[in-house]
């Protein structure tokens, strides 16, 4: 036998080579395709938190400015109920239309027992007796630019509730104490006591020192303890160089129930009006 | 049966079986896995879009008590007319002469954000008509950009119009009775190219 | 020829090399293809048992893959209700109903799968019966209710009750 100079069946050989890595790049391949056919796929669903948020700011600016047109001097006093009702009849009605368009159902309904029976608001951040009784209601005011800070229609309890005024370094440059039995200015230079006549407080008048104490630079106001005391409040004056608006009437109940296929929420939110 | 002969054959027969299976394999693995199914990189492509979408509508939607956004006041003082972007500024559709490019906050935000990103973008308003006595929806266009890819990102916003409000004609008052003058919805759709 | 020294004459006297590759003295047929049978028999039992090794392996990761897209996808959700509850108390609202229906694939590679949702670590544990296990971690600022929920139902649902986010088949 001649086995090192025999050069027969070289192509067998080769042949058996390329099956081997033939074999082996399949192999490979198989695993890959068993992999993917093995992977689940998920339904996309994305909840758009950012939905609910626009229909609450929405219904919220709606209320305000509904209340705000049946409350104008210029409109009948008799109807603005009728007339606050009316305006969100409308809106309820025509936004269910626009959310129809994108497979959604909302319905707003709102609660104006308070107003009717003229309960008035606490002086508490969000108006409701539970809410938070010490609170920043305004920063960076310049109080000589105040034209309007009176408070109209308030009960006080016998526990006293305050309004002060903090410079930038936190110090109370002026507060006043206001309960059932009357009130207390308190400055950088004195106390002043005094009684208050009927149920308005108008802080631009001279006998509250507001204006007159308070040192040029800005300010920001608190209200202390608002819990004890409720009633309608409006300050509008000049903050960091643009007007601002703050007032707070009544509290008005809306319920918003939002609904699509595969979410269904429905919450109680207790708006202020008029701001 | 047994001898050497007719090996370039048994060759040729294995070759060919064997770069027809490999053709085969390949032609499945590469379907397997397309541009359209949902992998993990194109879900955080579209939420990318999405949050910054959300972002534009936020920054421009802000404001404080009795003051209008900005997204309001562009929507006020809308024209009714469309256009499109040219490479530089947004131009009235068909009518590339004409001076009156859209200027206002809108534009500026998406000048600065998007089109320096290269996302195409279109931006449609929805608000209500009266059609043959009822209250219906009608959409048009602000900003046109031609049809979406299929991994567009749609957000939207919501705003109420008052009377008071004074708005540009486009827009009707669907409620003469109150206050209320017509509830908008502003749609913008990006998508990359 | 050479002679042995013994009583009793080897037929082996015969092996040379040269003899040893031509001569097919001793081979039977039938005992040649039994022997053929049975090797082919070994070798496929032997390839197969790799193959379904090989797929079980692969199986395996796949559904680690999946489960951890899901336990991820899922965690959202629960942030997503999570946020909404707080933006809700933000505005000093209550909330009456909040229900999310989402679904989740009733088999993963034809196995089905069980869902452990913790409260103490926080922690979604998604497992089945061939060893894959997942665990993906969450949090929410409101109580959740511990859960231990099994694939096959397809709808699931998120709720908000008594102060904390349950979940449940549908």
């Amino acid at each position: 036998m001649d086995f090192g100079k025999n050069t027969d069946a070289q192509f067998m050989l080769l042949a058996g080579f390329i099956i081997g890595t033939g074999l082996v790049i399949t192999t490979v391949m198989l695993n890959s395709l068993l992999f993917e056919g093995n992977m689940a796929v998920e339904a996309g669903n994305e909840l758009s938190k950012d939905e609910i948020a626009n229909l609450i700011m929405i219904t919220q600016d709606e209320i305000r400015k509904a209340y705000k047109n049946s409350t104008d001097p210029g409109q009948n006093v008799s109807l603005k109920f009728n007339n606050f009702s009316n305006q969100m009849q409308n809106f309820s009605s025509n936004l269910s239309k626009i959310y129809a368009m994108y497979g959604e159902s909302i319905n707003v309904s709102w609660d104006i027992e308070r107003w009717k029976s003229n309960q008035y608001a606490n002086f508490t951040e969000n108006g409701m007796a539970g809410g938070r009784p010490d609170w920043s209601v305004v920063e960076g005011v310049n109080a000589s630019s105040v034209s309007i800070f009176r408070f109209t229609n308030t009960t006080f309890s016998i526990t006293g509730f305050r309004i002060e005024a903090r410079n930038s370094s936190n110090y109370t440059v002026w507060s006043g104490e206001f309960n059932s039995s009357g009130y207390k200015i308190t400055n950088t230079t004195g106390t002043s006591y005094g009684n208050v006549s009927g149920q308005s407080i108008d802080l631009n008048s001279t006998s509250y020192y507001f204006k007159q104490s308070i040192p040029p630079g800005p300010v920001s106001l608190y209200f202390i303890n608002g819990n004890n005391a409720y009633g309608k409040f409006q300050i509008q004056g000049t903050a960091n160089g643009r007007t601002f608006y703050r007032e707070r009437h009544f509290i008005i109940n809306s319920t918003l129930s939002y609904y699509t296929s595969r979410l269904r929420a429905n919450f109680t939110i207790p708006f202020s009006v008029p701001w | 049966m047994f001898d050497e002969k007719g090996q370039l054959h048994t060759l040729e027969g294995v070759a060919s079986a064997t770069i027809l299976l490999m053709v085969m394999i390949y032609a499945i693995d590469a379907t397997s896995m397309t541009p359209l199914t949902a992998s993990t990189s194109s879900l955080r492509v579209e939420s990318e879009l999405q949050t910054l979408g959300q972002d534009i509508f936020n920054v421009l939607d802000y404001s404080e008590a009795n003051y209008t956004s900005k997204l309001k006041y562009d929507i006020i003082n809308w024209n009714g007319t469309e256009y499109i972007y040219d490479g530089s500024k947004y131009v009235e559709v068909g009518n590339a002469t004409s001076q009156n490019n859209l200027n206002n906050n809108l534009t500026n935000i998406l000048s600065s954000t998007l089109v320096k990103q290269g996302i195409a973008h279109k931006v449609e308003l929805t608000y209500l008509i009266n059609s043959n006595n009822k209250t219906v929806p009608y959409t048009g266009s602000i900003i046109y950009a031609g049809a979406p890819s299929n991994n567009a990102v749609i957000v939207s916003r919501k705003i109420v119009l008052q009377d008071t409000d004074n708005v540009a004609a486009t827009i009707p008052d669907i409620d003469p009775s109150s206050n209320l003058f017509n509830i908008v919805d502003i749609r913008l759709v990006m998508w990359r190219m | 020829m050479p002679t042995s020294q013994s009583l009793f004459l080897y037929r082996g006297d015969q092996m040379s090399p040269e003899n040893m590759l031509r001569n097919d003295k001793a081979v039977s047929v039938s005992v040649g293809f039994m022997l053929m049978f049975a090797i082919t028999v070994l070798v496929f039992t032997g390839l197969i048992i790799s193959f379904y090794t090989l797929t079980q392996n692969s199986e395996k990761s796949a559904m680690r893959e999946s489960f951890k897209i899901l336990g991820e996808g899922l965690a959202i959700k629960i942030t997503t209700v999570d946020t909404l509850i707080n933006m809700t108390g933000r505005y000093s609202g209550t909330i009456n109903t909040l229900e999310y229906e989402f679904s989740m694939p009733e088999s993963i590679a034809a196995k089905s799968y069980s869902i452990n949702i913790t409260n103490s670590t926080n922690q979604i544990i998604m497992e089945s019966d061939n060893g894959a296990r997942i665990a993906v971690p969450f949090s929410t600022s409101v109580n959740f209710t511990r859960r231990n929920i099994y694939s096959g139902a397809g709808n699931y649902v998120l709720r908000y009750i008594n102060n904390s986010i349950d979940i449940e088949e549908r």
